[in-house]
C-alpha cells in the first residue's frame, strides 16, 4: 500500500519539496529508530493499539517521544515558540491517524517523517530565515565569531547561531544524530536517503560548527594572553 | 577520508584498530589536528549541555494532550477510579469498625455476666431463699410462684364481669387514674396486685376496667 505525505499531512498544508515526498509503509517498516527508552516491539504495540482507539497507548508514545520530538522541532526552526506550535501540531496530526490502518514497523520513525515535513513547511513559510546558510557565507565564519556580540556571548548561544545557517539536510542530519542520537541508518530512512549521504552531511555539519568552535576557542585563549 | 574526518569517528568509536592506531600517530603528530580534536570534544560538549537545557515545559504535555481531548477523559477516569477505591476503602473501614465494636461491646457484656455470675456464686450462700410471691387477684385467686423458679411469673388473672364479654370495654385507664377518679365513687373498680418478682422490684399493675 503506498501512502503518500500529502495525505498524510493537513491538506491546508503543501508538500514538502524534498526530495523524500513519498513515503511508502514498507519504507516505515525497515525504521528501526534506538534513542527512544521503548523497545521496537513495544513501541509498534502501542502505536497499533492507539490506532484501535486506546488513549493510554498514545500517551505512552507521547512521554517516550515528547523530548526528542521537541529538540528536534526547537533546533530546525530555532524559534522556540515557532517551535512548540509545530510541536503541538506534530501530535496532532499524528492523533488524527487513530482509525486509520496504517502499517508500520516503528512509530518513530513515522513521527518524525511527519515531523520533517511540518518543519520544512514552516520553514518555506519563513523564507528569510531558511534562506542563510553558512554554504552562502562560509567565508565570513570568522567575521561572525569575532563581533563584538559574540565575544561574550555563551557558548550555547553561538552554537544555535551556527546550527540556524546550516543548510536544512545538513541540520537535521547533525541534529538527529548528535541531539536525538539515531544511527545514520535510521536518520537516511527518516530523511528518504541512504546512509553514506547522510553520514556526509553529518560530517559537513560538524566541520562546520567545528571550525566555528575552534575559532571561539582561539578567541578565548587571545583574551586571556 | 583525512584524519580531520576521523576525529568524529574516533570519539563514536566507528574506526577500527589500525585506523585508530593510525588516527592516534596523525593526532600526536599533528598541531592542526590536536586543534581541531579540541573544537571537536568541545562541541560534543556545547551539545551535550545544550541538550540538558532544552526539555518542554511542563504545562507542555497537558495542553497537548487536552487539545487532543484526551487528558479530561484520562482525568475524570482516573478520579472516578480514585473515588471508587476511597469509597471502598472507607467502607472497608467502616465495616471493620463496626465489626470490632461488636466484638468488644460483646466481650464486655460477656466479662460483666461472668463477673456478675461469679459474684451471685460467692455471694449464694448467704443470699435468703427466694420468698413466695402471692398474688391476689380479687380477694379469691392466690398464685404461689414456685420457689424452685422464681422468675416464672404467670399472668394476671382477671375477673371479668358477664357484662364486659359481649362488648368491648369502654375505657383502660391506669389504676392511678382510676384511684383518683373514682376514689369516693365506691365503684367496682378493682384496685391493682403488685407483684414483686425477686430482688428486681418489678412492678406489674394489670390494666383495670372500669364499670360504667
Amino acid at each position: 500500500m503506498k501512502k503518500e505525505l500529502k495525505d498524510i499531512l493537513p491538506s491546508d498544508q503543501k508538500a514538502p519539496k524534498d526530495p523524500s515526498p513519498v513515503v511508502e509503509s514498507n519504507e516505515l517498516d525497515n525504521i528501526s529508530l534506538s534513542a527512544v527508552s521503548l523497545t521496537p516491539d513495544r513501541e509498534t504495540q502501542l502505536f497499533h493499539n492507539f490506532l484501535e482507539g486506546d488513549d493510554a497507548a498514545f500517551r505512552t508514545l507521547y512521554d517516550a517521544f515528547e523530548r526528542s520530538l521537541y529538540i528536534y522541532c526547537c533546533r530546525i526552526l530555532k524559534n522556540e515558540s515557532e517551535a512548540k506550535d509545530l510541536f503541538q501540531d506534530i501530535w496532532v496530526r499524528m492523533y488524527k491517524m487513530r482509525g486509520e490502518r496504517i502499517q508500520v514497523r516503528r512509530f518513530s520513525g513515522l513521527l518524525f517523517t511527519v515531523a520533517r515535513n511540518y518543519c520544512l513547511n514552516a520553514l518555506r513559510d519563513n523564507k528569510g530565515y531558511a534562506a542563510i546558510s553558512l554554504d552562502d557565507i562560509s567565508d565570513e565564519t570568522e567575521i561572525i565569531v569575532r563581533t563584538k556580540d559574540i565575544e561574550n556571548a555563551d557558548l550555547r548561544e553561538l552554537l544555535q547561531r551556527a546550527l540556524s545557517q546550516l543548510p536544512f539536510n545538513q541540520r537535521e542530519s547533525f541534529i538527529l544524530r548528535e541531539y536525538v542520537g539515531y544511527s545514520y541508518d535510521e536518520i537516511a530512512e527518516i530523511m528518504g536517503t541512504n546512509s553514506a549521504n547522510v553520514r556526509a552531511r553529518a560530517h559537513r555539519a560538524r566541520e562546520r560548527l567545528r571550525t566555528v568552535v575552534g575559532a571561539w576557542m582561539e578567541l578565548r585563549t587571545s583574551e586571556k594572553e | 577520508m583525512t584524519q580531520h574526518d576521523n576525529i568524529s569517528s574516533y570519539i563514536d568509536n566507528e574506526l577500527s584498530h589500525e585506523q585508530e592506531q593510525d588516527f592516534l600517530i596523525s593526532l600526536a603528530s599533528s598541531e592542526a589536528l590536536r586543534k581541531s580534536f579540541r573544537s571537536e570534544l568541545v562541541l560534543k560538549n556545547i551539545v551535550h549541555r545544550d541538550d540538558a537545557l532544552t526539555t518542554p515545559s511542563r504545562d507542555m504535555r497537558p495542553a497537548v494532550l487536552a487539545t487532543l481531548g484526551i487528558v479530561t477523559v484520562a482525568g475524570v477516569t482516573e478520579t472516578a477510579h480514585g473515588t471508587a477505591v476511597a469509597a471502598k476503602s472507607s467502607v472497608l473501614k467502616t465495616l471493620f469498625a463496626t465489626k470490632l465494636n461488636a466484638i468488644i461491646t460483646a466481650s464486655l457484656v460477656s466479662v460483666s455476666a461472668i463477673g456478675g455470675y461469679a459474684v451471685r456464686s460467692y455471694v449464694a450462700p448467704s443470699a435468703p431463699a427466694p420468698t413466695t410471691i402471692e398474688r391476689q387477684v380479687n380477694n379469691n385467686n392466690s398464685l404461689q410462684t414456685p420457689t424452685s423458679q422464681p422468675h416464672d411469673v404467670q399472668t394476671p388473672v382477671e375477673n371479668i364481669s358477664p357484662v364486659s364479654l359481649g362488648s368491648a370495654p369502654d375505657k383502660v385507664v391506669s389504676s392511678k387514674a382510676v384511684s383518683k377518679k373514682h376514689l369516693g365513687a365506691q365503684t367496682t373498680t378493682q384496685m391493682p396486685t403488685i407483684t414483686n418478682i425477686g430482688s428486681g422490684g418489678v412492678t406489674v399493675e394489670p390494666p383495670i376496667k372500669i364499670k360504667p
